[in-house]
């Protein structure tokens, strides 16, 4: 198979770290390296969600009465707006390793939206609507709603500090598109080297995978 | 596996997966989060927790294993130090919740079951009590 048919030109070929024999274990040693920083995330989640599971357990009608407060239709949305913009990550991979470079494009753009609106919704409509009802954690605690059941202000706590570290994951990773739509611009990535697309991509994956549990886990079922 | 030796050392050679694996992976995602929002609406008690976090499960399931290809990579290594990360989290969820789901069956002034029964003995206490003890625990019987 020949390697240059199909790169389009303007495409900056890459050069492989002199410290690597080749582009193969290159890749696979970045690939390698992220995948051991997922898991590191993977257990930061995990104490948050270990937590869950301890308070939930501790005090279930509080969870079944709070997460009543929570928009369906918004959490539904975000999930589908999260699950869409993994998909166009993976296509925008996908593009490159095919040298459809302006198609590529146009996936980096789409997820880089729906990454933005991810976060409109959740800042714009979610949260101005718990501020003003004082759904919030511990001490910012004044909703009048749920006083039958004990320590409610818990469960605010636990899906502000849940939702916003996701919220904060989020923003790292439209930077992190952002900057992949800068290279993409400079001609850097196709067939032959697309190590940070691939790299994002499963920071992005990741991201909508802690949205899985956590869209269940507070809209859902409390 | 798509893993041609390349001619070029600087380049890698890779086949990306046939686009129906990834558009099949979204329509299956969005079909689980139907299925999920509308399983909520019917109250089922503990089921419902059940329900929503197998579907979850299976959820994540295709997301790992397609869209950050798992099922596809050349070495399985990304998917040993997954699964790793996975088994530590086991850890840390298993036995917090076996400690805490477990101790109102312990009595808390001796550490033993309280179900366990034996002859001789008062509910819940299998070994030996101190003498004196013993014996007010007799009497009071």
């Amino acid at each position: 198979m020949s390697q240059s048919a199909g790169i389009p030109a303007g495409i900056k070929r890459h050069t492989v770290g002199h410290h690597f024999d080749n582009a193969e274990t290159e890749f696979s040693a970045a690939k390698l390296g992220f995948w051991i920083f997922l898991c590191t995330e993977v257990l930061m989640f995990g104490g948050l969600f270990v937590a869950y599971t301890y308070f939930r357990t501790l005090m279930p009608e509080t969870f079944e009465e709070a997460h009543k407060t929570l928009s369906i239709p918004f959490g539904t949305l975000n999930t589908v707006v999260l699950i869409g913009s993994s998909f166009t990550m993976a296509m925008a991979i996908r593009s490159a390793m095919v040298n459809k470079q302006k198609q590529m494009m146009v996936f980096l753009t789409i997820t880089l939206v729906a990454a933005a609106a991810f976060m409109v919704i959740k800042l714009g409509f979610e949260w101005p609507h718990k501020f003003h009802d004082g759904t919030l954690p511990a001490y910012w605690y004044t909703y009048e709603g749920l006083r039958d059941v004990t320590a409610p202000h818990l469960f605010y706590g636990l899906y502000f500090v849940m939702t916003g570290l996701h919220g904060v994951h989020v923003l790292i990773g439209m930077g992190l598109i952002t900057w992949l739509i800068v290279l993409g611009k400079k001609g850097r990535f196709y067939s032959g080297y697309y190590t940070p697309l691939e790299i994002t991509g499963l920071y992005w994956h990741f991201v909508d995978l802690v949205w899985i549990f956590l869209f269940p886990l507070f809209y859902l079922v409390g | 596996m798509a893993h041609e030796s390349s001619s070029n050392p600087n380049e890698v050679n890779h086949q990306p997966l046939p686009l129906k694996v990834y558009i099949g992976t979204f329509l299956a995602l969005l079909f689980l989060t139907f299925v999920t929002v509308f399983i909520a609406q019917f109250h089922f008690g503990e089921w419902n927790l059940l329900v929503a976090m197998m579907v979850a499960i299976a959820k994540a399931s295709l997301v790992v294993l397609y869209f950050m290809g798992l099922k596809h990579d050349h070495d399985r290594f990304p998917a040993v130090v997954f699964l790793t990360g996975l088994f530590f989290l086991g850890i840390f969820m298993g036995p917090t919740m076996y400690d805490y789901f477990t101790r109102d069956s312990v009595d808390a002034t001796r550490g033993t079951y309280v179900e366990v029964t034996r002859d001789g003995y008062p509910p819940g206490v299998s070994v030996p009590l101190p003498k004196g003890e013993n014996a007010a625990t007799q009497k009071a019987d």
